[in-house]
């Protein structure tokens, strides 16, 4: 693999020592909030330098292809030199007579030079330079193939948890001082405001680390599988990932990040919100009732005198509760912004609950068959099936109830409309006159039933018109293409059907006469017998 | 990278905890660089367009290039897209081509690679498989896939000469010795005018050079039309030259298909059995006879993809194709050995009115007792057994 020199001989060890040195920063200052004199400058450049050197000391080792003692004796010079610099760096800023006189106790009590801030300086050098080695040794090892025991642990997952138990620690110290430690356990303090530049430093420089240890790792795997790459993969990279960050650093500062109100009580107020509203809408209406009954309360007590008593005149529109100056009533300011502050929060812990658990669907499942879970799941199903039930019904049965609604307000118009035969268009006419054919034909004994299509109700009627049976056809036909069809028709069309529909009339109307005549001869030839028979029986 | 998220967790308790503002500002920070790498993964992903172009049939011996287009038709950024395209082992080698790129917003990015037509064959291009990622390895990596497309190489097709046949009979348009019909486009020769004879058979050319009425005298044919039924059957072949005598045998049908359509302009048919890759499965293929160009190169596509099978008797396939063809046509048997159902059949298709030639796709010369019994059937007999043809290509 072409190997990056600049990448590795200047970035890398650099943005390692940085880090480093905003962890010893924030170290130091919780030192110095215990100890105000102390002076631990020298101890940042300490744990700077140590994760710097051991960088290199690394890499030497590497390129000497150092073993066994010869690695033990070059790690103990090392330390020897770490400690011996910090003891000069201890002694930066103390006047020389102090010094020597310091020095020259330590023949005769040599655990001297291990004073207690000499120990804490050292083992926090020990430490950076332990964490750096262990940092240079997962970048050099990126890409290699996995190792086969079961401890072990891949590169990245090595440098990721370095770097995020690193930043843990760093939260917490650079907490500890803004907040200090007495006030620890304080949960109603006000929140500590301010940027603090070495998190923030630490931070970003570990997420662009993130992103060219996966650039690393991905050129590596490439590169082993003999994939050719493209050249401007490199920069594009660099350049992706530093406006990549920079967003999310945009987005994450324009986030509220404090809040005045806990969640209960913005929750609390939300609710005391809706029910005041709830309860102007009702006082509102009251008083739209009183409006409307007072005049004629008025006049009821003009005519009964004194027996109606007279309406409350004082009765006043009802306004929302204010605010009282100096009150308790929550700050409504305060409480949006909180509410704004709660929800991105929650918002966000529930993202990432469910994209875990999304990734994760063997988890999932277990979580899922788990018997409380189970029944939970069970009963918020089928409360939603519910829902979804009703809702489909509502969404069903408004536009039915409305459309009917509509329809019925439409109806008066219509026979006026019928009855104006000129006023319709040829299509309305067609379905006119076959109308009034079923109401005559109704009327006279032959409904038509509510299964009958127009063409089985033709078959039914036409035998009792044989003299316009063809007629009665051709208006069928006539009906159900003027109901059924899109095209259009015109008035000749609507004439020649007018001609049919009279025909039909007129055959109806035969029919009722000889209808009538037939029961008026019935009636006669009955009255008639009658007649005959009270004869024969008077006879 | 699988402790994010419990970080991130971690994260937002230690700022509610401690209640420093810039804390929550970092938590922040990490939950967009966590939503931002997934939705830009997955936004990157289905703005991702894949065009691949190439002339999908080859002839033996081209060189085919695949033009392989990757669009980004998002405005989005594709940080990296590793693209790998599987290929057919006989066309190239490493069997493979794989690239990893980055693509700008709206930018496109092609890519070329050549195919080197060896080996006949139906032969599927790609899936082209991508794999794209966040910068910082958060989202997973996500796999599309895009389906593969099929290159068809057609089989070597050879002059008659070079297979050591015949270019004239006794495949096609088989003279009969009983003259039912005459095939006016054979022209056989030209005689002197009698009574009787059609005006339209008058050689007018050769009238005039002659000074004498001449009319043509016309080949006789039964049938003008040729079905050519390869044997792909496992058994049909020797074992130790199945490979080469199949290849050979499909260079022979095709070789004769392109002489009777190109050269003879008379139709031709294929009739086969074969294990088809299109289906994954066995197949029966019976092309009727036709003489346009475009059916020619349907039957070179079936020659290009079919290979052998095993169950698949040539005799049934004989029995069971003649039925569609006409009495009289010619049936043009490609096999690697003779037996005795195939003489059965050899019988039986003489019978039912067709001629027959037969074509032995192997190394031994025909016996002498295959060669008596053959020409008692009228039954040409060729053999073809051109090693050296094959090792050119092969």
């Amino acid at each position: 693999m072409k190997r990056n020199l600049w990448l590795e001989n200047l970035f890398r060890p650099l943005v390692i020592g940085v880090m480093f040195g905003c962890i010893a920063l924030s170290l130091v200052e919780l030192v110095h909030l215990l100890f105000p004199a102390w002076n631990g400058t020298y101890l940042i450049v300490g744990c700077v330098l140590a994760a710097l050197e051991a960088n290199y000391s690394y890499r030497l080792i590497r390129i000497r292809s150092l073993r066994g003692t010869d690695v033990l004796r070059f790690r103990a010079v090392e330390l020897a030199m770490f400690f011996l610099l910090l003891k000069i760096g201890g002694y930066v800023g103390d006047r020389w007579a102090d010094v020597l006189t310091d020095i020259q106790t330590w023949p005769r009590d040599p655990l001297a030079i291990l004073d207690p801030e000499m120990t804490v300086a050292f083992t926090l050098a020990l430490l950076s330079w332990w964490a750096s080695t262990q940092t240079v040794r997962d970048l050099e090892r990126l890409g290699e193939p996995p190792e086969r025991h079961r401890r072990y642990v891949p590169p990245v997952e090595s440098l990721t948890s370095r770097f995020f138990w690193g930043g843990v620690v760093l939260l917490i110290v650079a907490g500890l001082t803004r907040i200090g430690i007495a006030a620890l356990l304080d949960l109603r303090r006000p929140p500590v405001p301010g940027l603090v530049l070495n998190v923030l430093v630490y931070f970003l420089l570990g997420l662009v680390m993130l992103g060219q240890v996966q650039f690393t790792r991905l050129r590596k795997q490439w590169e082993a599988q003999r994939i050719k790459i493209a050249d401007e993969l490199a920069a594009r990279w660099a350049r992706y990932s530093l406006a990549f960050i920079g967003l999310a650093a945009l987005l994450a500062f324009l986030l509220p990040t404090g809040y005045t109100v806990g969640l209960l009580d913005v929750v609390g107020n939300v609710l005391e919100l809706i029910s005041a509203i709830l309860l102007f809408i009702v006082r509102l209406l009251f008083f739209l009732v009183f409006l409307i009954t007072f005049p004629m309360a008025w006049l009821l007590s003009m005519l009964f005198g004194d027996q109606v008593p007279p309406p409350q005149s004082d009765f006043t529109l009802p306004e929302l509760p204010q605010q009282e100056p100096g009150g308790v009533a929550p700050d409504w300011f305060e409480t949006l912004h909180s509410l704004l502050f709660w929800a991105v929060a929650l918002g966000m812990i529930f993202y990432v609950i469910r994209s875990y658990l999304r990734d994760h669907p063997e988890l999932l499942k277990a979580l899922a068959g788990l018997g409380p879970i189970h029944t939970l799941r069970r009963f918020l199903t089928a409360l939603w099936h519910r829902l979804v039930g009703l809702a489909e019904t509502i969404n069903e049965h408004i536009p039915r109830r409305l459309s009917l609604r509509r329809a019925r307000r439409k109806q008066p118009e219509e026979p006026f409309r019928f009855f104006r035969l000129g006023a319709l268009s040829p299509r309305e006419r067609i379905l006119y006159y076959y109308l009034s054919i079923l109401r005559r034909a109704g009327r006279q004994g032959f409904p038509r039933q509510r299964a009958q299509t127009p063409h089985e109700y033709d078959v039914t009627l036409g035998p009792h018109l044989p003299q316009a049976q063809q007629e009665m056809s051709l208006l069928t036909q006539a009906f159900v293409e003027a109901r059924y069809s899109r095209h259009t028709f015109d008035r000749e069309h609507a004439r020649r059907v007018r001609a049919d529909w009279q025909r039909v009339k007129a055959a109806l109307r035969a029919l009722k006469r000889k209808d009538e005549n037939t029961d008026e001869r019935r009636i006669t030839q009955i009255s008639s017998e009658e007649t005959l028979t009270l004869a024969e029986r008077d006879r | 990278m699988r402790n994010f998220i419990p970080f991130l967790l971690i994260l937002f308790t230690i700022a509610a905890l401690l209640r420093v503002d810039f804390f929550f500002t970092i938590a922040y920070l990490f939950f967009a660089v966590y939503l931002l790498s997934r939705l830009w993964t997955r936004r990157t992903v289905k703005h991702l367009r894949v065009q691949r172009r190439f002339v999908n049939h080859a002839f033996l011996g081209d060189r085919v290039t695949v033009d392989l287009t990757v669009h980004n038709a998002g405005w989005l950024p594709v940080p990296w897209l590793e693209v790998h395209e599987s290929l057919p082992v006989q066309l190239t080698a490493p069997p493979f081509h794989r690239e990893v790129i980055s693509l700008g917003p709206r930018e496109r990015h092609r890519f070329a690679y050549t195919l080197n037509c060896r080996q006949r064959g139906y032969y599927p291009i790609g899936p082209l498989t991508m794999r794209t990622g966040d910068l910082l390895g958060i989202a997973r990596h996500t796999l599309t896939q895009v389906a593969p497309e099929h290159i068809i190489v057609y089989p070597r097709v050879l002059p008659l000469q070079r297979l050591g046949l015949p270019t004239r009979s006794p495949q096609v348009a088989l003279p009969a010795r009983s003259h039912l019909f005459e095939d006016p486009a054979r022209v056989m020769g030209v005689r002197d005018y009698q009574r009787g004879d059609s005006p339209r058979r008058i050689h007018w050319t050769a009238t005039a050079s002659a000074g004498r009425l001449l009319v043509k005298q016309y080949q006789p044919s039964i049938a003008r039309e040729t079905l050519l039924c390869l044997d792909l059957d496992r058994e049909g072949y020797e074992r130790r030259q199945r490979y080469t005598a199949t290849e050979l045998a499909i260079v022979v049908a095709a070789s004769i298909a392109n002489h009777i359509i190109v050269r003879e302009g008379l139709p031709a048919g294929l009739a086969t059995e074969a294990w088809d890759p299109l289906l994954d499965n066995g197949a029966r293929f019976f092309l009727p006879p036709r003489s346009e160009r475009a059916h020619l190169m349907s039957l070179l596509e079936v020659l290009a993809r079919v290979r052998v099978t095993s169950a698949a008797p040539f005799v049934d396939l004989l029995r069971r194709e003649s039925v569609n063809l006409p009495w009289g046509a010619t049936l043009a048997l490609i096999t690697g050995r003779e037996s005795e159902p195939l003489f059965d059949t050899l019988v039986y298709l003489r019978r039912a009115g067709f001629a027959v030639a037969l074509i032995l796709v192997r190394s031994p010369l025909p016996s002498a007792e295959l060669q008596k019994r053959a020409d008692l059937l009228g039954v040409p007999t060729h053999r073809v057994w051109y090693e050296r043809d094959l090792e050119t290509w092969r």
